[in-house]
C-alpha cells in the first residue's frame, strides 16, 4: 500500500500544480458572476437557479476535468518515459494504475471541495443579500399580511441556503465524475492516442444517460427487434453506466430529494462501476507493451 | 556467476491491426556476468532498447528465456536488486531533486531511517549538492542524468542498467558518469550500459555485444576483440624523422617488421578536461 499511496501523492501533487486552481477560477467565476442575474424571479427561485447552475456547472467542469485528466494519464507518461522509472521499479502494475487512480480521485475529491466553499460562500451572501431586500420591503409596508408573508419568504430563503441534502448532491456529483474517471481510464489502456480516449468517453457519457431506457427495452420489448438491435441493447445495458441513476442533483434542487436507501443504491452502483472498470484497466494494463 | 541470460530470445512487435508484425530481436543468447560492465553496442533500430525493455521486464520476449539475477523478473524480489536508467530521463519535474530521490527510494523500499543518508550521499556522488532542493524543470540535460543516475543507485542495486547515460552532457559530466561507472564496478556491481558512444563505452567496458537488426553480430571481451594480436605499438620520445632508417635496420636485424610511425595525439576530450577544469 505504501507505493500506491506514493505514486497517489505524486499524482495529485502534480494535478494540483496544474489542474484544480483554474478550474476552480473558471467555477468561481461562473457563478459569481450569474447568481445576480436573475433578480426579476421570485426570491426562493432566486436560489434555486443559483443551486441549479452551480451544480450543473460544478457537473460539467468535473467532467471534463475527469475525462482530460485521465485520458492524458497514461500517454503523458509514458511520453516524459517516467512509465518506465517507475515500472523498472519494484512496483506491480497494478500498484502503479491504482496509486494513478487514487490520486486522481483525491484530485477531484480536492476540486469538489473547493467547488462546494466557493458555492457555499456565493449561497451565503446570495442569502445574505436577498434578506436585506426583504427586511427593508418590511420595514416599507404597512399590512401585517404582507409583513406575514416577507416572513414565510424569509424562512423558505434560509431553508433554501440550509437545506442538508446539498452535501447528498455533492457527493452525486462526485460519483458521476468517478464514474467518467474510470471509463476514461478504462479506455485509455488500449486506446492509442490521448483524443481518441476523450471521444470515446463522451460517447460513453451521452450513451451512458440513454443506458436506462436501453435496459427497460432490453427487458420488456422483445418482439419485433432485430438481433442486431437487440445485441446493442444488451451491450449498452451491461457494459455502458447508468448516468440518469445520478440525476437526482436536479431533485435535490427542487426539493425531491432521494431517500437514504437511494443514495445507498447509488453509491454502491458507483463503487461496483468504477471497481469493475479499474480491475479490467490493471488486467488491459498489465499486457501491454511500449 | 551469471548476472544476465537470455537463451534464444526473440521479440516480435505488432505494427497494425492487421496482425503485420516486425521482428525487434531473433534469437539472441547474451550472458553478462556478475561484476562487469558489458556494453551494449549497435545502431539505432538494432534492438538495444528492446534488449534492455525485456531485462526490465517492460515487454515480454516472444520466445526464448530471461534469467535476471537468478530468478524471473517479473518477482519483485528480482526488480529489488536492479537499477535503472532510461534514456533522456523525464521524472516528475515538478519535485527537486531531493524529492525525487526520496520518492524513487521509498518506492524501492529503502526504510525512512536509512534514506536521508541514502540521499546525502547519492547527492555528493553524483555532483548536485548545490541543485538538490531545485524543481527538475529548472535542470540542464546533464543534471536530469546525473539525477537519473542517482534514482537509479538509491535502494543500492546489485545490477545497473544505463541506457545511454552519457547522452546530453558536457565532456567533464561525462567524464564523471565514466568514473562512476568504473567505481560502481569496484563496489562490484554488475553494469550493463547501452551506449552510442564508442570510445567511452572502450574505456569503460570489459565486455561488449553488438546487435545489428535484432541480432548480435559480436560479443566477446574488449581487449581481446580490440588487440591487433601480432602488432604492438612502441611510443617514443624524441624521435626525429631522419632516425626512421635507423630504427627500420634494427627492427629487420630482430626479423620485425615495421608497419608505421605516427605522430601521438592527445584526444579533443582531455584537452578540453585539462583546461575546463583548471
Amino acid at each position: 500500500m505504501t507505493r500506491v499511496w506514493l505514486l497517489a501523492k505524486v499524482t495529485l501533487w502534480e494535478a494540483l500544480r496544474h489542474r484544480v486552481l483554474n478550474v476552480l477560477l473558471l467555477f468561481a467565476l461562473a457563478i459569481i458572476g450569474t447568481a445576480n442575474f436573475f433578480s426579476q424571479l421570485s426570491f426562493d427561485e432566486q436560489l434555486k437557479f443559483v443551486k441549479d447552475f452551480s451544480f450543473g456547472a460544478m457537473t460539467l467542469i468535473g467532467v471534463l476535468m475527469a475525462v482530460v485528466s485521465m485520458a492524458q494519464l497514461l500517454p503523458q507518461e509514458v511520453e516524459n518515459r517516467t512509465l518506465f522509472t517507475i515500472l523498472s521499479k519494484p512496483v506491480r502494475r497494478w500498484e502503479f494504475l491504482a496509486g494513478k487512480c487514487l490520486g486522481m480521485a483525491l484530485t477531484l475529491l480536492l476540486a469538489l471541495v473547493m467547488m462546494a466553499l466557493v458555492f457555499g460562500v456565493v449561497l451565503k451572501l446570495q442569502e445574505k443579500n436577498l434578506e436585506q431586500q426583504i427586511l427593508q420591503q418590511m420595514q416599507e409596508t404597512v399590512s401585517l399580511e404582507e409583513k406575514a408573508e416577507a416572513h414565510e419568504t424569509l424562512q423558505k430563503i434560509q431553508a433554501e441556503v440550509r437545506d442538508p441534502y446539498l452535501f447528498m448532491a455533492f457527493g452525486i456529483i462526485y460519483g458521476r465524475w468517478l464514474l467518467v474517471a474510470a471509463v476514461a481510464l478504462l479506455i485509455s489502456t488500449f486506446s492509442t492516442s490521448m483524443l481518441f480516449t476523450v471521444v470515446m468517453t463522451m460517447m460513453v457519457y451521452v450513451i451512458g444517460h440513454l443506458q436506462s431506457t436501453a435496459r427497460e427495452m432490453w427487458w420488456h420489448v422483445s418482439a419485433g427487434v432485430s438481433t442486431i438491435t437487440k445485441g446493442i441493447l444488451v451491450v449498452v445495458s451491461l457494459c455502458f453506466p447508468d448516468f440518469q441513476m445520478l440525476s437526482g442533483v436536479d431533485n435535490i434542487v427542487v426539493g425531491a430529494a432521494p431517500s437514504g436507501l437511494d443514495l445507498f443504491y447509488i453509491l454502491g452502483y458507483v463503487v461496483l462501476y468504477v471497481g469493475v472498470a479499474v480491475g479490467a484497466a490493471c488486467l488491459i494494463f498489465s499486457q501491454r507493451e511500449w | 556467476m551469471v548476472s544476465i541470460q537470455m537463451v534464444n530470445v526473440s521479440k516480435r512487435y505488432t505494427t497494425s491491426w492487421r496482425g503485420a508484425k516486425v521482428e525487434a530481436l531473433r534469437d539472441l543468447n547474451l550472458e553478462v556476468r556478475a561484476g562487469e560492465v558489458f556494453g551494449l553496442l549497435g545502431p539505432n533500430g538494432s534492438g538495444k532498447s528492446t534488449t534492455l525493455k525485456i531485462i526490465l521486464g517492460l515487454v515480454e520476449a516472444t520466445s526464448g528465456q530471461v534469467q535476471v539475477l537468478g530468478s524471473s523478473i517479473r518477482r519483485l524480489a528480482t526488480r529489488q536488486r536492479i537499477g535503472f536508467l532510461p534514456e533522456s530521463p523525464y521524472f516528475y519535474r515538478f519535485l527537486t531533486g531531493e524529492e525525487l530521490l526520496y520518492f524513487c527510494g521509498r518506492l524501492c523500499g529503502v526504510p525512512k531511517t536509512k534514506l536521508s543518508q541514502r540521499v546525502d550521499e547519492l547527492l555528493v556522488l553524483v555532483g548536485l549538492e548545490k541543485g538538490a532542493k531545485r524543481a527538475l524543470n529548472t535542470y540542464s540535460k546533464g543534471m536530469l542524468q546525473r539525477i537519473g543516475l542517482a534514482q537509479a543507485l538509491v535502494h543500492d542495486p546489485e545490477l545497473v542498467l544505463l541506457d545511454e547515460p552519457t547522452a546530453g552532457v558536457d565532456p567533464l559530466g561525462s567524464r564523471d558518469i565514466k568514473d562512476l561507472i568504473l567505481r560502481l564496478k569496484q563496489a562490484g556491481k554488475t553494469v550493463v550500459l547501452s551506449s552510442h558512444w564508442l570510445d567511452q563505452v572502450e574505456e569503460v567496458c570489459d565486455r561488449v555485444a553488438i546487435l545489428h537488426e535484432g541480432q548480435k553480430v559480436l560479443e566477446g571481451e574488449l581487449k581481446d576483440l580490440l588487440a591487433i594480436k601480432d602488432e604492438t605499438q612502441l611510443v617514443v620520445k624524441h624521435f626525429q624523422r631522419e632516425q626512421e632508417s635507423e630504427v627500420r635496420r634494427a627492427l629487420e636485424q630482430l626479423h620485425l617488421e615495421w608497419v608505421e610511425s605516427k605522430s601521438v595525439r592527445r584526444d579533443l576530450e582531455s584537452l578540453f578536461i585539462e583546461r575546463v577544469s583548471k
